[in-house]
C-alpha cells in the first residue's frame, strides 16, 4: 500500500512535466529504507528459524536416545528379572541356602515376649536356659574352624593397598587362598545354569511327554 | 525534452500519451495487487501453520512402542510376561542382485547360530519369500541391513518374554511364532492385550508369584516322591474369589512351549481336566442337607452299615462300627452316612444345589481352557446317582470347580465365580447366597474337626487354624467301564484360618504310585506345607495359643476327640483362662 501511495505524487510530478530532483532521492531513499528493512528481518527471521531447527534437531536426537535407553533399560530389567526368577531362586534355596519358611512358634504375641529372649541384667542366666533367636536357616555349610588368616582374606576393602605380584612374594598367597570353603558357595554362572536348568525341568521338547 | 524522444512525440497523436500512461499505471497498480496478494497469501498461510496445525508431524515415530503386547503382572506388579521388539529375516531369492555364495558367506558370519546349509536353501530357495531366521538380535539386524542386498527383508516381530520359565505356564499361556496368544491369559485376552490404546497399561492378575512357586513347588516334591503321574492346585480369595494361584503339574517352558498343544504337559489339569474328587464332597451334601431342613439336628445318629443299591454297594473305608453323629460323619469320612442324607434330600434339591455352586456349568473364570462337568445324565439321575454323588463319585468336576464351590462354603454361603484378574482393593464382586450363614459356620466347624481328629491330620499346618476333607477316589479304567482300585486320585481341599476363612487351598496328586495311595498322606501334607509357606506371605498371623480356634460350642459333647488337650472347644476354654469341662457322659 505504501508503495502506491508513494507513486501518487511521482505520477502527479510526471504528469507536471515537473520531475523535482529532490522527489526521485526520497523514492530512493524510501526503496533503499525498505529493502534493508526486508533484509534485516529475513536475516533475523532466518537465524531464529536456524535455531528453532537447530533445537528440534536436538529435542529429537534427545528423544531418540531416550527411546534407546528406554529399549536397553528395558532389556536389563529382564534379564535381571529371569535371573531372580522364583523356580531359580527355590533352586538356590533348596541347594545352598536352605532357608525355611518361618514357624508358628517363632511369631510373637508381644513385645514382652520379645524382651524375655534376653539376658536379664541383675542375673545373667546361662545361655543354655534360654531359647535362642535364631534366622530360620539350614546350617549347610558347617563352620569352617577359624583360622587367624581367613577372616583377613574375607574382608579385602577397597581401600586395602594393591597385592604384590605372587611371584615376589609366594607366601602371603599362600594364606589369601584359604583352604576353607566360604559359607556361601557361589552358583555356577547363570546363563549356562538357566539353560541346564530349564532342560532338566522341561526337556528339550518343551516337556515331559509320558 | 532530449532530442531522442522528439520525433517519437511528434507521430504520437492526441491523448496517446495519457492512453499509454494510463494503461502503464493499470498494469503497476496490477502488479502491486498481484504482489500484495502473495504476500498475504503467505502471512494467511504462515499464521494457519503456526496456529492451527499443531506441532509438527513427523513421518515417522522416533521408535517402536517397546510394549508390542502389553505386559501381564501379577497382583504385586511383578512381571510375568513382556514383550521386545525382535527382527525377522527372509529371503527373497528373485530379488537378489548380487552373488549369492558371496551373501550365503556374509550371512553366515553374522548370524553364526544359523547352520550355513539352511541359509544356502533359503537363499537358493524357488519361490518368492521365505524366513531364513525368525529371531535375530538388533545388533545383527543392523549389520545385515548393511549388508544393502534388496534381496533381503527384515521383519519387525514381537518377541515374548516369560520371565519366571515354566511358573504358572498353563495360566499365563504362550504365543504361537506369529505371536498370537494361544493358551491360557495370552489367548483370553488377545484382544485386550492387542488394544493400541492399553499397550501401556499392564493387566494385573489375581496371581501371586510367591503364592504360586510355593505351591508349584511343593506339589512337584510330593509328585516326584510318590512317581505321580500329575498334580493340581488352587489357592483362592474366598471373599473376593480370586484364583491367587493355580497350578497345573507336569507344565512347560512357556518360552518355548513347543511340540502339540495336546501333550499332556499343556493340559490345564486346574481347569480344564475334570475328576471324581470324592470325599470332599461330603461336606457340600451335608450343608445341602441342613440348607434342604432335612437334618434338624447334629446330634441324630446315622447308621453305617453297607448298603447296596442297584448294582452297587456303599461302605466306609474307615469304618466305625457304630452310628455317626452328623460332624462324626464328616470327620470319620462316612460314605454311607453321607448317602443316607443325600437320600434324605433327594434329586430336585441335591441338582439344584450343584448347579447354585457351579458344579453344573464349565469351570468358572476367564481362561478359555475351561472344563466342563461330568454329571449324571438326566435321564439317569436316578437313587444310585443321588447316593453315590453325595460322597463325591459318579460327578467329576475340575479343581477350580471345588476351590470355587469350597470358597462359598466357608465364607458364609455366598458363591461368586473364580476370576483371574486383580479385583482392586476395597471393590465389592456380586455374589449369590447358596447357603446360610449358619450352615456355613457349621460346617467350618466339622472341616476344622476333620483336620484335628479325622483323616485329614497331616494337613493340620499348626498355629493356622486349617479345616478341610480329604477325597481319595479311584481312577476310571482307560478303556471299560469300572474303576481301577490300584490308582487313585487324591485331593485335599481346605481352608485358612478356620475362624474367619480367608483362603482356600486346594491340592491335587494324580496317581501316586510310591508309598500310600491315600489323600491324607498323599494331598495332605502339600496343603501343610503350602500354608506354612504361604500363610506368611499372604498376611495370615498364627496362633498357637488356642485362643483364635473356630468356636465349635455346638458341637460339644457329639465326637470324640483324639487329644483332649488339641481339642478347639478345650483349648478355647484353656486360653480364656476356663477350667475344662467334665468328660462328656458316653
Amino acid at each position: 500500500m505504501a508503495v502506491m501511495m508513494r507513486q501518487a505524487p511521482d505520477a502527479r510530478g510526471w504528469a507536471g512535466e515537473a520531475p523535482a530532483k529532490s522527489a526521485g532521492r526520497r523514492t530512493w531513499a524510501s526503496t533503499a529504507w525498505l529493502v534493508a528493512g526486508t533484509i534485516a528481518i529475513a536475516v533475523t527471521s532466518y537465524s531464529l528459524s536456524l535455531k528453532v531447527a537447530a533445537e528440534r534437531r536436538d529435542m529429537e536426537r534427545l528423544a531418540r536416545q531416550n527411546a534407546s535407553l528406554e529399549t536397553d533399560l528395558k532389556a536389563l530389567e529382564a534379564e535381571l528379572r529371569v535371573r531372580m526368577r522364583m523356580p531359580q531362586l527355590q533352586r538356590w534355596n533348596d541347594s545352598v541356602l536352605g532357608m525355611v519358611p518361618i514357624s508358628a512358634t517363632q511369631y510373637l504375641a508381644n513385645p514382652v515376649q520379645l524382651a524375655a529372649y534376653g539376658d536379664p541384667i541383675e542375673t545373667a542366666a546361662p545361655p543354655a536356659t534360654q531359647p535362642r533367636v535364631q534366622l530360620a536357616v539350614r546350617d549347610l555349610a558347617p563352620a569352617a574352624p577359624v583360622v587367624p588368616a581367613a577372616p583377613r582374606a574375607l574382608l579385602v576393602s577397597a581401600e586395602a593397598p594393591p597385592r604384590p605380584a605372587p611371584a615376589v612374594r609366594p607366601a602371603p598367597v599362600q594364606a589369601a587362598t584359604p583352604a576353607e570353603r566360604p559359607a556361601i558357595e557361589r552358583p555356577a554362572e547363570a546363563p549356562a545354569d538357566l539353560l541346564r536348568e530349564v532342560e532338566m525341568n522341561f526337556g528339550t521338547s518343551g516337556g515331559p511327554n509320558r | 525534452m532530449s532530442p531522442a524522444t522528439a520525433p517519437r512525440v511528434a507521430v504520437r497523436l492526441p491523448g496517446h500519451r495519457q492512453m499509454a500512461l494510463g494503461v502503464a499505471r493499470q498494469r503497476l497498480a496490477i502488479g502491486i495487487l498481484l504482489f500484495i496478494a502473495m504476500t498475504g497469501l503467505l502471512g494467511v498461510r504462515l499464521v494457519e501453520l503456526s496456529l492451527f496445525d499443531g506441532p509438527p508431524r513427523r513421518a515417522l515415530p522416533v521408535a517402536a512402542n517397546p510394549n508390542i503386547r502389553a505386559e501381564i503382572v501379577d497382583r504385586n506388579g511383578v512381571t510375568l510376561a513382556s514383550s521386545f521388539e525382535a527382527y525377522a529375516l527372509a529371503a527373497r531369492p528373485r530379488d537378489i542382485m548380487g552373488n549369492k555364495e558371496a551373501l550365503i558367506a556374509a550371512l553366515a558370519r553374522i548370524l553364526p547360530e544359523r547352520p550355513e546349509e539352511s541359509i544356502r536353501a533359503a537363499i537358493h530357495h524357488d519361490g518368492k519369500f521365505r524366513y531364513i531366521t525368525r529371531r535375530i538380535l538388533p545388533e545383527q539386524a543392523e549389520a545385515i541391513r548393511r549388508l544393502g542386498e534388496p534381496g533381503l527383508t527384515l521383519e519387525r516381530e514381537a518377541e515374548r518374554l516369560y520371565p519366571h520359565v515354566g511358573l504358572a505356564a498353563h495360566l499365563v499361556g504362550y504365543t504361537g511364532i506369529d505371536g498370537r496368544g494361544e493358551g491360557g491369559i495370552e489367548r483370553a485376552f488377545e484382544a485386550r492385550l492387542t488394544d493400541p490404546a492399553k499397550l501401556d497399561q499392564p493387566l494385573a492378575l489375581a496371581l501371586d508369584v510367591r503364592v504360586q512357586q510355593a505351591l508349584e513347588s511343593e506339589l512337584k516334591a510330593q509328585m516326584d516322591l510318590q512317581k505321580a503321574s500329575g498334580a493340581a492346585g488352587v489357592v483362592m480369595d474366598v471373599h473376593t474369589g480370586e484364583v491367587v494361584a493355580l497350578a497345573s503339574l507336569p507344565a512347560f517352558d512357556s518360552n518355548r512351549p513347543g511340540g502339540l498343544v495336546g501333550m499332556p504337559s499343556h493340559m490345564n489339569r486346574a481347569t480344564l481336566g475334570v475328576y471324581e474328587l470324592g470325599s470332599t464332597f461330603k461336606g457340600f451334601t451335608i450343608a445341602m442337607a441342613m440348607e434342604a431342613g432335612v437334618l434338624p439336628r447334629m446330634d441324630e445318629r446315622f447308621p453305617t452299615t453297607p448298603i447296596a443299591v442297584g448294582r452297587f454297594r456303599i461302605s466306609d473305608s474307615h469304618p466305625k462300627g457304630y452310628p455317626l453323629t452328623v460332624p462324626e460323619t464328616l470327620i470319620y469320612s462316612s460314605n454311607v452316612a453321607t448317602a443316607k442324607m443325600a437320600e434324605r434330600m433327594g434329586r430336585q434339591r441335591q441338582e439344584s444345589f450343584l448347579r447354585q455352586l457351579g458344579m453344573m456349568d464349565r469351570a468358572p473364570g476367564e481362561l478359555l481352557e475351561a472344563g466342563r462337568p461330568l454329571t449324571p445324565p438326566a435321564n439317569n439321575w436316578g437313587l444310585s446317582s443321588v447316593l453315590t454323588v453325595g460322597f463325591g463319585h459318579g460327578i467329576a468336576v475340575t479343581p477350580l470347580h471345588l476351590a470355587t464351590a469350597y470358597s462359598t462354603l466357608v465364607n458364609g454361603g455366598v458363591y461368586r465365580p473364580a476370576t483371574f484378574l486383580k479385583v482392586p482393593e476395597g471393590a465389592e464382586r456380586p455374589g449369590r447366597r447358596v447357603f446360610q450363614d449358619r450352615t456355613s459356620r457349621y460346617l467350618n466347624g466339622m472341616l476344622r474337626l476333620a483336620v484335628l481328629d479325622g483323616t485329614g491330620r497331616q494337613a493340620d499346618a499348626e498355629g493356622y487354624r486349617v479345616g478341610g476333607k480329604t477325597g481319595t477316589a479311584e481312577k476310571v479304567l482307560e478303556h471299560g467301564r469300572g474303576y481301577d482300585k490300584r490308582r487313585n486320585i487324591t485331593t485335599f481341599a481346605g481352608a485358612f484360618p478356620m475362624d474367619n476363612p480367608r483362603y482356600v487351598v486346594i491340592a491335587m496328586v494324580d496317581d501316586p504310585t510310591v508309598g500310600s495311595r491315600m489323600a491324607g498322606s498323599v494331598a495332605g501334607p502339600v496343603f501343610k506345607r503350602v500354608v506354612n509357606r504361604i500363610a506368611p506371605v499372604l498376611g495370615v498371623a498364627p496362633d498357637t495359643s488356642g485362643a483364635s480356634e473356630p468356636d465349635l460350642s455346638m458341637f460339644e459333647g457329639l465326637y470324640k476327640p483324639r487329644d483332649v488337650k488339641r481339642d478347639p472347644n478345650a483349648m478355647r476354654r484353656a486360653a480364656a483362662g476356663l477350667p475344662p469341662l467334665e468328660a462328656p457322659p458316653q
